[in-house]
């Protein structure tokens, strides 16, 4: 040994060295790792679902409004075709916990590392039907409940009456010198509450009109769409 | 020989060649390996996000409506993905970051409105780019272009 002495510290010092290092090179991964984000994909998901809420959409009515019918019938080609996803990767459209539609292969994802997610809040719209019989007995007007962009008003008014015009919200919608009679559709404002009025002559029969509209019911639910590139 | 004084010469002499050694070692993994990946793998995050920052941008650029429209976006991106100038490419209905490196490269393809129809244009990454869509109504075409410095 008398000559070696100063080997053991040189081994020493190169383990300290190395250790370091190490110690180094696995910060950096670790933060790389963190770091990473899928941004391509992020950014298709997010235009994949700002495409389904737009005015423009098939399946809005307007901006974050959905149509109920018409999303419960997209499929997987509308949504590549008219929509914009990419032909290799894997789609679910779901309205909150409920999956719309989506590709085979997402049996059990989106779980929290597949594919990107998101969610945005919007409005879903069912067309109903609403048909209200009025008497007309004092004031010949009668407000509707909802509004509606559109109506159907049936007039029978009898023998001895006559309704000679019928106006909404103070403009004429329908108007014969001889008698209104029958079913007509009308044309109403969606964006104020709807008073229609009658120009009556003479007495009418019982149940001398019935109007039918059509409101758009909405409710409001979570659209989330999942993407996986 | 005196073989008694030569020893500690041998010793030094040895030391020295291991701790030469070492480095030698240690600096030919990190500098052939290790660095050059994380550099490509840094490389590559930057070029998604960059990707993705002109796909956002060009979908903001397409209005809602189908109208005669002129557009433009101005948008800066960064001069060199490692040190290198790399170019951005609209081919054939497809956005690409083309760059010298094998390792660093992104593409994807662009939608647009049926009306919308995307021009092949290449730009250099070295000035701010312009996204351009102009046109008739039901017949417009997107454009990158670079800004004249």
């Amino acid at each position: 040994m008398r000559a070696q002495t100063t080997l053991p510290s040189v081994a020493v010092a190169l383990v300290l060295l190395t250790i370091p290092a190490v110690l180094g090179v696995v910060i950096a991964d670790g933060s790389l790792v963190a770091n990473e984000r899928p941004a391509v994909e992020r950014q298709t998901t997010v235009a994949v679902s700002d495409r389904l809420v737009s005015q423009t959409a098939p399946v809005t009515h307007r901006a974050n409004v959905l149509d109920e019918s018409k999303l419960r019938n997209l499929s997987v080609d509308r949504l590549r075709t008219k929509y914009g996803v990419p032909d290799d990767a894997s789609i679910a459209v779901a309205l909150g916990d409920e999956t719309l539609v989506a590709t085979d292969d997402v049996s059990d994802w989106p779980g929290p590392d597949d594919g990107s997610s998101v969610e945005r809040i919007v409005h879903v719209a069912n067309e109903t039907e609403r048909t209200i019989v009025p008497t007309l007995t004092d004031a010949h007007a009668v407000t509707l409940p909802r509004r509606t962009a559109n109506g159907t008003i049936d007039l029978s008014p009898g023998p001895d009456g006559n309704v000679s015009t019928v106006r909404a919200n103070g403009r004429v919608v329908l108007h014969d010198e001889d008698g209104l009679e029958g079913a007509h559709d009308v044309r109403l404002s969606r964006y104020e509450t709807t008073t229609l009025t009658f120009d009556v002559e003479g007495d009418l029969a019982a149940d001398p009109v019935s109007i039918t509209f059509r409101p758009l019911e909405t409710y409001r639910s979570r659209l989330v769409v999942t993407l996986d590139a | 020989m005196d073989n008694r004084a030569v020893s500690p010469v041998v010793e030094k002499t040895l030391a020295t060649t291991i701790v030469v050694l070492y480095i030698g070692a240690m600096t030919t993994l990190f500098v052939g390996g290790i660095v050059p990946d994380y550099r490509g793998a840094t490389g590559q995050e930057i070029a998604e996000r960059t990707h993705a920052t002109v796909l956002a941008e060009i979908e903001t650029t397409i209005p809602e409506t189908e109208a005669r429209t002129t557009a433009q976006t101005r948008l800066e991106v960064p001069a060199t993905i490692r040190a290198t100038g790399y170019d951005l490419v609209l081919d054939g209905g497809e956005l690409r970051l083309e760059h010298p490196a094998d390792s660093i490269g992104v593409r994807s393809r662009v939608w647009t409105p049926d009306d919308v129809t995307i021009a092949d244009s290449r730009v250099d990454s070295g000035a701010d780019l312009l996204i351009v869509l102009e046109g008739a109504g039901g017949d417009r075409t997107l454009t990158l272009r670079e800004v004249d410095p």
